[in-house]
């Protein structure tokens, strides 16, 4: 059977059953005076039936829409509960992992800034070492440098203090005998070069 | 130390007096002259372009009349007068006297004694040094107490020390490079 005359049918007996009532009371009130008032059912009856159409007609497409509609709307929002309920079980999965992972990762972390501290005081200490050696090996040089001074100055001081002596002394004690036999060495110097 | 200008000039003037065979009397006259203008003050107003070139003239006519210097000479102090060359005169006569000495095949030695040398010592230094170089020496004899003793010898350039000042220097020399052990 088709949709229309399925519909048809319904609402026959929707008007049905909605004027038994009326019939019945218009039975009871004709036996009062005179009969049934056909033509007062029959006109009640066709706006009846015209507003049926008109809603049918008009209303029915929007309240089917705005069920449906709704309809949507509600399978949607369950499956995004769905969605959300799963992904909050997952988030929840993953952080129960996490937490109880977390001790490991305590002591990992712990392992790694024990590690970083000590190549970094290893570091530390070579270099300030390595600084230290530098210093020694200046001072080292420095000291040094100043002893060959002081030996400098003081053979400069004793050479020139010898020398002071000497001249007075070669000053106060040479004689003529001296100078002529420098003079005679001077000359077995030069004839002796000269052969 | 001569100039190169001084040079040139008394090479052309001993070869000019060669060519004229007055080689001694020129070096006589020079030697006059040079001790004439040893003064710095008279060298400086010599070379000073201030100094006009007819008084520079004037001069030069007055020396020459003064000291009755030969015509060669004359005409080279003319010569020197013009070209404002003067005060070159000082080194035209020690590269002058070299080149004399050279052709005469004799050298100039100056011989310093911390004491005065007695001539006798001094004839053997000169002849120890005449068979050294095989010239004829010409010797100046200083005594410079400054030597405290021995002589010191100054030949062709070169210095022959036998001076004990120097002696003296060299052991403060040794000693000053002597390493101290305490």
């Amino acid at each position: 059977m088709s949709t229309p005359l399925r519909g048809l049918r319904r609402l026959a007996l929707a008007t049905a059953v909605w004027l038994a009532p009326a019939v019945a009371l218009a039975s009871e009130e004709g036996h009062g005076d005179g009969g049934i008032p056909w033509m007062i059912l029959l006109f009640t009856t066709i706006n009846f039936l015209l507003f049926c159409w008109i809603i049918a007609r008009y209303a029915r497409p929007v309240i089917r829409d705005y069920v449906r509609g709704r309809h949507d709307r509600i399978v949607a929002e369950l499956e995004a509960a769905v969605q959300a309920r799963t992904e909050a079980q997952q988030l929840k999965a993953q952080w129960e992992a996490r937490l109880a992972a977390l001790d490991k990762e305590i002591q990992e972390i712990r392992a790694h800034a024990a590690a970083d501290a000590a190549r970094e005081r290893d570091a530390v200490l070579a270099a300030a070492m390595k600084t230290a050696e530098s210093i020694r090996n200046d001072a080292r040089r420095t000291a040094a440098q100043e002893v060959r001074q002081a030996e400098a100055a003081l053979r400069q001081a004793v050479a020139q203090q010898a020398t002071v002596i000497a001249t007075q002394l070669v000053r106060d004690r040479l004689t003529a005998a001296d100078q002529d036999r420098f003079v005679s060495e001077f000359l077995g110097q030069v004839r002796e070069a000269g052969r | 130390m001569t100039s190169r200008v001084a040079r040139r000039y008394a090479k052309a003037l001993f070869s000019l007096a060669q060519e004229s065979g007055v080689v001694d009397a020129v070096a006589a006259e020079l030697r006059e002259l040079h001790q004439g203008f040893d003064d710095p003050a008279i060298v400086a107003v010599l070379g000073s372009p201030l100094t006009s070139a007819s008084r520079l003239t004037a001069l030069v006519k007055q020396l020459t009349e003064h000291l009755a210097l030969s015509t060669l000479t004359r005409h080279f102090l003319g010569v020197l007068a013009d070209n404002r060359r003067l005060d070159q005169l000082a080194g035209v006569y020690e590269h002058f006297e070299a080149l004399h000495d050279r052709a005469l095949g004799r050298i100039r030695v100056t011989i310093r004694g911390a004491a005065s040398l007695t001539p006798e010592r001094q004839r053997e230094i000169v002849t120890a040094f005449e068979q050294r170089t095989g010239k004829t020496v010409l010797a100046t004899v200083v005594t410079d107490p400054v030597l405290l003793g021995g002589v010191v010898v100054e030949a062709e350039g070169k210095v022959y020390d036998g001076s004990l000042q120097t002696q003296l220097e060299h052991l403060a020399h040794d000693m000053a490079g002597a390493r101290i052990y305490l």
